[in-house]
């Protein structure tokens, strides 16, 4: 036997005990190498220890306990229905995709909202330059038609107030 | 796959459909292993109860995610081991907090009742018990995967493949680990180990 399989014997031992061929060829093994002797026993000696230690106390009704919680807690999963609001809390997912749907519709209007302005801008623009370019002629008479609108010129008191 | 199926696996796929009396099964099986590692592992009893309670009520509300890929024992102690980390930083975080003042408004619950195992005399009780607390003040003492590791080693149903799926690293390292933690304990108890105590026939 190596000492590979001496290391694989040990290994074997911190799980279970030898069994009768196991411990033959260990035999076999530590008579020829007296130093692995040492090495053994004290292995041997804390799987003992290990192996005393005594089991953590479980409480006789602990398999009531479980059964309780369990009972309370499809209880409380039963109250609490299923809705798209408690799937929604749970999924992340959905979640960033509807945010991202919410963006998506966002940017949509700002674009929407820009484009109506600037066709909008753009239809003044157009009726002002339509504007600016009347018949030659039109503006012919404006200074006498303006004349014509005003009142006439009151001597009389023109006088008066000299 | 059926005809090899592990027991408890199927006792798991009983549970996943909704059966009960299996879930009971697999806890009365499982509940001293799963106490017995989280103690180890939280080094604390009077917790390992609660939070041993609190695995058993993840396997069943993850019922409907098993797969038998895996042993259930693997799953099981993976899911225990996983609640005594977040435990460990839960404490770490706050740490005059115990887990038995945030699990308040269950006092309609019956009180805990232990069973008396002591079976020794008052002589060997004495002895026993102060070997006992030098073993587990040398555990206790060991880095928590190393802890961990030898918990799980004294776990006949899981083999060095499946600690070292539940520790979550090679089969190599698993090795290491357990190897690590027994020479720290070795050197620790040499006393104990040289004077012979506890030597018997056993292998």
């Amino acid at each position: 036997m190596s000492e590979n399989e001496f290391q694989n014997l040990m290994e074997v031992s911190w799980r279970r005990p030898l069994t009768s061929q196991e411990e033959r060829t260990l035999k076999n093994f530590l008579t020829a190498h007296p130093a692995a002797r040492v090495i053994w026993e004290e292995d041997l000696a804390l799987n003992r220890m290990v192996a005393r230690l005594p089991d953590a106390p479980v409480s006789t009704n602990f398999t009531a306990q479980v059964l309780q919680a369990v009972a309370r807690e499809t209880a409380r999963e039963v109250r609490q229905k299923p809705g798209i609001i408690s799937w929604l809390k749970r999924n992340w997912i959905p979640r960033i995709a509807i945010a991202g749907l919410f963006i998506c519709a966002g940017l949509v209007s700002v674009q929407e909202y820009r484009a109506v302005k600037r066709a909008q801008l753009a239809r003044d623009v157009a009726a002002v330059s339509s504007a600016a370019t009347f018949p030659q002629g039109w503006l012919e008479d404006f200074d006498a038609i303006n004349r014509l609108s005003q009142p006439p010129v009151d001597n009389e008191l023109l006088a008066a107030l000299e | 796959m059926a005809t090899n199926l592990d027991p408890d696996a199927a006792l798991m796929l009983r549970v996943k459909r909704g059966d009960v009396h299996a879930f009971e099964e697999l806890v009365e099986k499982y509940k001293q292993p799963v106490i017995n590692v989280i103690t180890r592992t939280l080094r604390d009893q009077t917790e390992a109860e609660d939070l041993a309670q609190n695995v058993f009520v993840q396997v069943f509300k993850s019922a409907h995610r098993y797969q038998v890929t895996a042993k259930f024992s693997t799953w099981l102690f993976t899911i225990a081991r996983n609640l005594c980390l977040n435990e460990i930083r839960r404490r770490s975080r706050h740490p005059a907090d115990s887990l038995e003042t945030s699990q308040g408004g269950n006092e309609d619950l019956p009180a805990r009742q232990f069973e008396d195992v002591n079976t020794f005399s008052p002589r060997e009780n004495v002895l026993q018990g102060e070997l006992e607390q030098k073993v587990q003040a040398a555990l206790n003492e060991l880095p928590e995967k190393q802890r961990t590791a030898m918990a799980l080693c004294r776990q006949d149903e899981l083999s060095y493949e499946d600690i070292s799926e539940v520790l979550e690293c090679s089969l190599s390292a698993t090795k290491s680990l357990i190897h690590r933690a027994r020479e720290t304990l070795k050197e620790k108890l040499k006393p104990y180990l040289r004077t012979g105590a506890w030597k018997d026939g056993e292998n």
